[in-house]
């Protein structure tokens, strides 16, 4: 094994030391709850958060499409970072307010309760599973292409060696993955990616430099068509691109788990704003690598190794494998959560709801980790035999997760003829097209984006479906016309309401419209 | 009067208006009453055999009207308080359906947050109804209808109606 490779072994075996430490030491304390514990502060949370978003299609992904196509590459970047922004201003204002009285805590939450139906959500779940399953692949590969430069091994031993340790990470349980050494990990990625931006910033000579050296290479690197204007004219890819990450992140299969402090508390709210903050700086930081890659590394054989490339030649050795390590160990925290996430999902909407209603819980896990070791052995045969690149597997993913959830929320708020029929019509139609425009490669023909053809489709769907079955209930038509009306808060108001509330809210404004009515009749 | 088990009051009247105040300087805030709202406290030993051991207590809450969980940060302090005129929901959820709930939403919640792949042990160690209070208020600005809303009185958060 290389010195890289023992530095990672002992990397590893720190952070096991770290997590028995802690393990110990919070066991001592009874009053600590270990899972919803709030002892940690802003700054370890938030770096809890920001290592949990890190993964093998940040640090692999993102600069590999830099490097293909120059700066048409951070229409992605510009979709991610402004997704948060489309979602709350946009979409969010009349979805929000039609949450609010559904007393929904989740997206797929919501649609289930505006579309009075429990399939919606068993559809959703079942997309939600392609997304995980491309996703856990990317993981893989990263894992495979990160150990085979740690280990020095073929890419097929070294993807073979990386999923054994990701088994191991899981069986050793979350210690590794929670709190301290969450926040280890994540202090090395932050202060390693930002080293090694920094310094090759300046060593090309700032963005002008930059962008100076890019022209000189390919002009057409700084079009915002792509290199070689290979996309030129082409909105429609454009505009997907753009979208994808926007509207597909509003489709995450992500289980909502509701926190309630018992004592006033500020922490949560500091940690949400210090990561919100670092993902924003983290989301364009990889393209830019990718593109400083275009300059320092002309020759790489693989542009996924870009960031690991440009730390072997930046750092000293021994640095660069610690960061590796890092990474390595994000990739295994983002894959066994994934995965633990699917099996989840599969055995309490798919086996639990179609074949073993009254499933013990016992038999619900069993059921769970048979899913998870028949999707690893999928995802590693796939990373073998196929592997496409990181990049396209996420936008896949994510474009699935786009095309399944847009069409139905918008026509959530802005249709009230809109129905559970036209819902499912849109979902299976947007996400079957994308998949099956992915696979056949149709996006060079027909000059359209995947995610817009299964936009297209998943409109069609919906229009055609809504004809058929029910109308929605008078109660869902009278809060669809009261999400309409203009809402009477200030901005300010708007922005600190606690979603978490939401069916409380909801519940209380039900009670005392009893009570109201009954005090009426009283008076009669 | 009634005797309920509920959260000493951490956010009174005045702690809110002022808060709030910082918040949104346009509105009009009038709070007019408290609502007991009524939870179940489950706390949970969870055990689970793994490379490392992992056991601790793990407490939640189950919405005794909508039965949907929540997991608390840390062990709540209740009392004994008697209640005059504070209207109370009734409580939807029994005990025992409750029970079942937060045990499933416990387990799920342990399983995907320790990542555990061996079946924790869920062991209850203690249960009680209690009632979290919530002031409700008349939200208006400018030229626009009352409308209503709810402050938690122990975290201070707030939601309209």
């Amino acid at each position: 094994m290389s010195v890289d490779g023992i530095i990672f072994v002992i990397y590893l075996a720190v952070l096991l030391g770290i997590g028995l430490w802690f393990s110990r030491k919070s066991a001592e304390s009874t009053e600590q709850y270990l899972l919803g514990g709030r002892s940690l502060g802003p700054a370890v949370t938030a770096m809890t958060m920001q290592t949990t978003a890190m993964s093998g299609f940040m640090f692999m992904g993102a600069p590999a499409m830099a490097f293909q196509y120059g700066w048409y590459a951070v229409w992605y970047a510009i979709g991610d970072a402004g997704g948060s922004i489309i979602n709350l201003s946009v979409l969010g204002k009349r979805m929000r307010r039609m949450s609010e009285k559904l007393g929904a805590l989740s997206p797929i939450e919501y649609l289930e309760k505006r579309f009075e139906s429990a399939s919606v959500r068993v559809v959703g779940s079942i997309i939600s599973i392609v997304f995980l399953f491309g996703y856990v692949c990317a993981q893989f590969i990263a894992a495979g292409k990160a150990m085979s430069t740690l280990t020095g091994f073929s890419y097929e031993w070294s993807l073979v060696i990386g999923i054994s340790v990701i088994i191991i990470y899981t069986v050793a349980g979350g210690y590794l993955a929670v709190a301290y050494t969450s926040f280890i990990q994540g202090m090395i990625m932050v202060l390693g990616v930002v080293g090694i931006g920094w310094l090759a910033y300046f060593h090309v000579g700032g963005l002008s430099g930059l962008n100076a050296s890019l022209a000189q290479i390919d002009p057409t690197y700084l079009s915002i068509w792509g290199k070689g204007l290979a996309f030129y004219g082409q909105w429609g890819v454009v505009l997907g691109a753009i979208l994808i990450y926007s509207i597909g992140y509003m489709g995450l299969p992500h289980v909502v788990v509701r926190h309630m402090s018992m004592k006033s508390t500020k922490t949560v709210k500091g940690a949400v704003l210090i990561s919100a903050i670092w993902n924003q700086f983290f989301i364009f930081v990889p393209y830019i690598l990718g593109l400083i890659g275009i300059i320092l590394l002309p020759n790489i054989a693989d542009p996924e190794m870009i960031i690991t490339e440009l730390a072997y030649t930046l750092f000293p050795g021994i640095f660069a494998a610690l960061l590796l390590s890092a990474i390595m160990s994000a990739v295994m925290s983002t894959a066994d959560s994934i995965l633990m996430q699917a099996g989840s999902i599969l055995s309490r909407d798919v086996y639990q709801r179609f074949i073993n209603k009254n499933a013990s819980q016992k038999t619900m896990v069993l059921v769970s980790r048979l899913c998870i070791l028949a999707g690893g052995i999928v995802g590693v045969v796939v990373a073998i035999y196929e592997p496409p690149s990181i990049f396209a597997l996420v936008v896949f993913a994510f474009g699935t997760l786009a095309n399944s959830f847009l069409v139905p929320y918008v026509a959530s708020v802005y249709s009230k003829k809109a129905n559970y029929i036209g819902c499912l019509c849109a979902m299976i139609g947007g996400a079957s097209t994308n998949i099956l425009w992915t696979s056949m490669n149709l996006e060079g023909p027909t000059g359209l984006h995947p995610f817009l053809a299964g936009l297209l489709v998943s409109i069609i769907g919906m229009i055609i479906g809504s004809q058929f079955g029910s109308k929605p209930s008078p109660e869902i038509q009278e809060i669809f016309e009261e999400s309409k009306r203009k809402r009477t808060f200030t901005k300010e108001f708007d922005r600190n309401i606690s979603r978490n509330l939401a069916p409380e809210a909801k519940n209380i404004s039900k009670f005392l419209a009893k009570e109201a009515g009954s005090c009426e009749r009283g008076y009669l | 009067m009634n005797a309920i088990l509920t959260q000493e009051i951490t956010f009174a009247k005045q702690d809110i208006l002022r808060g709030f105040r910082k918040i949104d300087k346009k509105a009009e805030i009038h709070i007019s009453q408290l609502i007991y709202y009524p939870y179940y406290f489950f706390e949970f030993e969870v055990n689970a055999k793994s490379l490392l051991k992992f056991r601790g207590k793990v407490g939640c809450t189950i919405d005794a009207l909508s039965g949907k969980g929540a997991i608390v940060d840390v062990q709540p302090e209740f009392s004994n308080h008697q209640i005059e005129v504070e209207p109370i929901p009734p409580v939807v959820f029994s005990e025992d359906d409750a029970k079942k709930i937060a045990e499933k939403f416990v387990f799920d919640h342990a399983s995907s947050k320790a990542k555990f792949v061996t079946i924790p042990k869920i062991r209850l160690l203690s249960s009680a109804l209690f009632h979290r209070p919530f002031w409700l208020a008349e939200y208006s600005q400018g030229g626009y209808d009352q409308r209503q809303m709810i402050f938690d009185a122990i975290s201070g958060s707030y939601h309209p109606l």
